[in-house]
């Protein structure tokens, strides 16, 4: 005869095993779980230090902290080391300014408001024009350049290519506006060029690359750089 | 659907790894050997992961392709160095790079490999631009300080012989060693790009670390229960090798003394003087523990808190099959038999 349970002796504990298996579950997935947890917020927090102790390898920001004196010595340091970092970056940027001034007058092409130099080397190479800022479709962009020869009389005509993008995406020449794209340039004179770049509402984003060159001298090209961000 | 876009992704990296493998010489010793694990076929979660998280943040399949590449790139190069450093017999069904190229040979592709991950990433700045590319640049800097971290730390270990470790050192371990390139630095990567920089991507730490450490407890169980064909690698090669896996250090945790001895004396034989014999004792030994089933219970508890993660921080996002196959790869991370 099978027993029948006596409810007084002892109350029904209704999936009592059950209910003590998912709570050992849960304990023992929890335990773990926190266990994970702990690890990485630690190798986290550990990471953070690491970076901390070799950022202040290069500067010792504590040890200046504590030495006013040194803080002093490092501020006049710095400030020697400012003024010589602008120096030489003030340097560098007027041997670029030459060096455009240079490829202009042999190009006779260059950017607005720098002087011309007499001298005709560096013929192949190229100006580059890059947008200071991330173009959104439908967007315009201008540049401005001022062409100058200073001994001859020079017939100049700009032809223009497609932006060319990655994977081969192409924005095409047409939207591209030069005025004037011919000109003829007497000796000594100096002539402005707009380009106007227009984005089409339907481009994607990336990085583009379109050349100008001259049509009478094809080793003249002007590269123009823009950044897409739809 | 989801093995088949694993499959999709893994393809579509491959397809971008093999274009910048160089086609020049020397190619015996070199570039043909470059092709060999990443057409051996790998799951390709990485770049799955990477890609996947980049569009279902709206962003497109193209701008997360070099960082894929880059991913595959350094996983494979990781595999072909773990292979000489673990003296392992086997990758992919096949025989690990060394045993067929001397060890030497091996360590200069994969040398290599990890030279050429970096080209992809200066490239992300034409497509991406400068900002995004630096984000990427520093996660990928990151991930490869961590992996190499993680395994000098196991290397130690059995270098050292070490019997004393624990659940946490184990934790700690595969976080460093599997977790932030596998899952983290794949996710992280995916979101920075899907979401063009606007995300705090040490919000997905968590589930990365759940998901790589899921994975690679899995990775572990198989090692020792898998068919051997559908693996691809020796079972109980980790036993042999004497890799700290969650098994082995909770049998060292519930060994008695004597079991403890005779598992620190097999250890401390350099790998190839090792038994079978003496290593199915050790299998024995895990079974008379259930550490294996302990394994599989963590991977299990690990995978439900990846998922709790997922819908905290994916929940809100439009559905498509992207993050359905984010979904399903966790619960794949545990169900996987190779």
């Amino acid at each position: 005869m099978p027993s029948i349970p006596n409810p007084q002796k002892k109350p029904p504990q209704k999936n009592s095993s059950k209910e003590k298996g998912s709570e050992r579950i849960m304990s023992s997935a929890q335990r773990i779980v926190s266990s994970a947890v702990n690890v990485l917020e630690e190798e986290i927090a550990a990471g953070i230090l690491a970076a901390k102790k070799l950022e202040t390898k290069f500067i010792n920001v504590e040890e200046v902290r504590n030495n006013q004196d040194e803080l002093m010595n490092r501020i006049r340091r710095d400030t020697h080391e400012a003024v010589d970092l602008f120096l030489d970056a003030f340097a560098t940027l007027a041997q670029q300014l030459n060096g455009i001034t240079e490829r202009a007058k042999t190009g006779n092409a260059e950017k607005s408001a720098v002087i011309q130099k007499k001298s005709t080397e560096n013929l192949s190479q190229p100006v580059f024009l890059e947008s200071d800022k991330i173009l959104k479709p439908g967007e315009s962009v201008s540049f401005q350049i001022v062409i100058s020869d200073d001994d001859n009389e020079v017939q100049i005509s700009l032809t223009k290519s497609d932006f060319i993008g990655y994977d081969n995406k192409k924005i095409s020449s047409r939207n591209i506006l030069i005025k004037p794209n011919s000109v003829l340039l007497k000796a000594k004179e100096k002539v402005e060029i707009h380009i106007v770049v227009k984005i089409p509402k339907n481009a994607t984003s990336g990085f583009y690359r379109a050349i100008l060159s001259d049509k009478l001298n094809p080793k003249t090209v002007i590269l123009i750089t823009l950044q897409i961000d739809e | 659907m989801m093995k088949d876009m694993l499959q999709e992704y893994g393809e579509y990296t491959l397809s971008g790894i093999n274009q910048f493998i160089p086609d020049k010489e020397p190619k015996a010793y070199l570039y043909d050997l470059m092709h060999d694990y990443p057409n051996r076929g790998g799951k390709g979660f990485r770049p799955g992961l990477c890609i996947a998280t980049c569009k279902t943040f709206g962003g497109k399949q193209e701008d997360a392709k070099l960082s894929a590449i880059t991913l595959e790139l350094l996983h494979n190069a990781f595999l072909i160095h773990d292979d000489v450093e673990d003296e392992s017999y086997n990758r992919r069904n096949k025989p690990s790079m060394h045993q067929l190229t001397g060890k030497a040979i091996a360590i200069n592709v994969g040398d290599a490999m990890n030279a050429l991950g970096l080209y992809p990433l200066f490239q992300n700045k034409f497509r991406l631009g400068e900002k995004l590319s630096e984000k990427i640049f520093l996660e990928v800097q990151h991930l490869v300080t961590e992996s190499t971290e993680g395994q000098a730390l196991e290397l130690g270990w059995r270098l050292d012989n070490r019997i004393d470790l624990n659940e946490a050192d184990y934790f700690r371990m595969i976080l460093k060693k599997t977790c932030w390139y596998t899952c983290m630095h794949p996710i992280r990567i995916g979101a920075i790009i899907g979401t063009k920089g606007y995300v705090k991507p040490e919000k997905f730490d968590r589930l990365g670390f759940f998901m790589g450490a899921a994975f690679q407890i899995q990775d572990d169980i198989l090692n020792l229960i898998a068919d051997e064909q559908q693996y691809g690698k020796e079972i109980g090669g980790d036993i042999i090798e004497g890799k700290r896996t969650l098994m082995l250090i909770h049998l060292m945790e519930n060994a008695n003394n004597k079991e403890l001895s005779f598992i620190k004396s097999f250890l401390s034989q350099p790998i190839p003087q090792r038994r079978n014999d003496e290593a199915a004792k050790v299998f024995q030994l895990m079974q008379k523990y259930r550490s294996i089933d302990h394994a599989k219970e963590t991977s299990k508890y690990l995978a439900g808190a990846a998922l709790k993660e997922f819908y905290t921080h994916f929940a809100q996002l439009p559905d498509s099959k992207d993050k359905s196959f984010l979904e399903s790869i966790i619960l794949y991370m545990i169900d996987r038999n190779y």
